[in-house]
């Protein structure tokens, strides 16, 4: 039989192996957590990176659906502009010449002369009514300088048509240079209704920030008058008329003679409840040079006919 | 000074044949055994790992049919033949052995008696300490046809393949005991304690302590015996001097463990 001493000793020793049996244990315990954890955070890591590289994928192929989207845009406005100016061509030969005499003064007095016979089809075909202006009679031809890229330039560069005589139009032309159009910017300046633009707040979907961003930056990245343009244009469409008129802005301090930067800018000052501005901005513009487009938005802008 | 284990532990003392537990295993071996005995056979190789209960069986053979056929046990090994020689003539004739001079003369004294008499069945436990010599001269016993010997030995790996060398041309018949199932560990000492009528016990142990039992002592009846006899043991101290922490129903695992510890069975 056991005595005491035998039994506290043979206890002491449970004691041990017990201690021995869990600490096992645990060592085991946590050798499989760490080794798990390990292992879930590689897992975390793995998905990770394949989301990112997909999210990547994603936005580039975006980008490039984008890119594809207004290339395309570009490539339809081109051709339309293309046709446009094949009309206008056409309407050229068939009219020859239409010859409009600007008056720089205001006044009714007008005459009535007969338009120069140097062409042999303009005799055939019609006389030109020609609008003379009492004291001080220019004859200017609207000449489009590079039709194949109307965006790149403006339909409202002004040449010099051929007068009566020759020697007299070198006169002319010695005398009185040809009407530069002025920057919005100083038009607006001397009608004195300038108004401090706010800062608009940006209220469009994802898309649409993609096109403007993108926009943006091959803006900056070109600083041609295109982007400008289609900047306008996109916030004219996505009802950011201030920033519309702000790019308008900016496209006609590149080129002031650009009618559409004439045209976006006409159209956000009328959204923006500043109809008086935009007719004489339109106004100022048109009395130094011809555009259809422009006196057409004019018209409409007058009968108060806004919509688009 | 006596506790209520004291009686229960020396239920698992080794050695009582009428205690003998009939498992499935040694059901089936002892079947065996007694068939073998009936066929003409000259040598029977009975083996098992130790513990098994291979002498329990034996026993149990020797105690069934010692008084129906000529059935000698020798439970202890001889190293002598002359010793050996003796003990048998004793065992057969019931009588002092004359001296002999050697094998062949107790040999044709023996067959002489035997003359018309069916054969001697000899049940040899521990058969793997005899001299070799003497395994020899017994083989040549059995060749007479009035002698048929059952050698029992353990089985460990290295004895087993002395045991074949040695046996494996003369033996016609093997017959081996393999360890206990577990649950042939919960019926050995569910029937152990049923036997001893302690009812009360029974209720003590659950199959966490007979999967112990199977892990320390692989299910060698021999060690589970030990390990029984020391938890009544450490049960008896306890239940004299700290009743209070032995009360529950069921019996606490940590005791089987201490038991375990105390023989070695577990490495501290």
């Amino acid at each position: 039989m056991f005595n005491a001493e035998d039994i506290i000793e043979l206890e002491k020793k449970w004691f041990k192996y017990k201690v021995k049996q869990k600490i096992k244990f645990y060592i085991i315990l946590i050798i499989s957590t760490i080794i798990l954890t390990y292992i879930g955070y590689q897992t975390f890591e793995l998905k990770q990176t394949t989301q990112h590289k997909k999210e990547n994928k994603k936005n580039i192929e975006k980008e490039v659906k984008i890119k594809k989207q207004k290339f395309k845009a570009i490539n339809t406005k081109k051709k339309i502009i293309n046709e446009q100016n094949n009309s206008k061509n056409t309407i050229n030969i068939e009219q020859n010449t239409t010859v409009n005499i600007v008056n720089s003064q205001i006044s009714n007095k007008s005459v009535l002369k007969e338009s120069n016979n140097t062409k042999k089809t303009v005799q055939k075909k019609q006389n030109m009514v020609i609008k003379k202006e009492n004291l001080k009679p220019y004859y200017f031809k609207l000449v489009p300088t590079d039709q194949g890229s109307e965006l790149f330039s403006s339909n409202g560069f002004l040449k010099l048509n051929l007068p009566f005589k020759k020697e007299e139009v070198k006169e002319r032309v010695m005398i009185k240079e040809i009407p530069i159009v002025q920057p919005i910017r100083k038009i607006e300046a001397a009608v004195e209704k300038q108004t401090i633009i706010k800062k608009p707040k940006i209220s469009i979907d994802m898309q649409e920030v993609d096109t403007i961003s993108y926009l943006k930056d091959k803006y900056y990245s070109t600083s041609s008058i295109v982007f400008a343009l289609m900047l306008a244009e996109e916030y004219y469409y996505v009802k950011n008329y201030e920033d519309a008129l702000k790019w308008s802005l900016t496209a006609n301090d590149i080129d002031p003679q650009n009618t559409k930067s004439w045209y976006w800018f006409a159209k956000s000052k009328v959204k923006l409840n500043k109809k008086e501005d935009a007719i004489k901005a339109l106004k100022a513009y048109l009395s130094n040079n011809n555009s259809k487009r422009l006196s057409t938005l004019l018209n409409k802008i007058e009968l108060g006919d806004t919509d688009d | 000074m006596t506790s209520n284990y004291t009686e229960i532990k020396n239920i698992f003392v080794d050695g009582e044949v009428f205690d003998y537990v009939n498992l499935d295993k040694s059901a089936y071996a002892y079947e065996r055994l007694v068939q073998t005995l009936d066929k003409p056979l000259k040598l029977i190789l009975f083996f098992g790992k130790p513990g098994t209960g291979k002498t329990f069986l034996l026993q149990k053979i020797y105690n069934d049919y010692k008084d129906k056929k000529n059935v000698i046990f020798f439970p202890r090994p001889f190293f002598e033949e002359s010793e050996f020689l003796e003990a048998l003539y004793k065992d057969i004739f019931k009588e002092e052995p004359p001296k002999f001079s050697g094998y062949n003369e107790f040999l044709s004294t023996a067959t002489k008696k035997l003359e018309g008499k069916t054969s001697i069945t000899v049940l040899i436990d521990e058969a793997q300490l005899y001299p070799q010599e003497l395994i020899e001269k017994i083989r040549l016993m059995s060749d007479s046809r009035k002698f048929k010997f059952l050698f029992t030995v353990h089985k460990t790996e290295k004895e087993d393949v002395l045991a074949k060398d040695y046996f494996q041309t003369r033996i016609w018949e093997t017959i081996e005991l393999h360890n206990s199932s577990l649950k042939e560990i919960k019926t050995y000492i569910e029937k152990k304690i049923l036997f001893h009528n302690k009812f009360e016990y029974l209720s003590l142990f659950k199959d966490t302590h007979y999967k112990f039992l199977m892990k320390v002592t692989d299910g060698n009846l021999r060690t589970i015996n030990k390990l029984m006899y020391k938890l009544f043991e450490i049960l008896e101290y306890y239940d004299i001097n700290k009743p209070s922490q032995i009360n529950g129903k069921t019996l606490k695992i940590k005791y089987m463990e201490m038991a375990a510890i105390n023989l070695g069975m577990i490495n501290v």
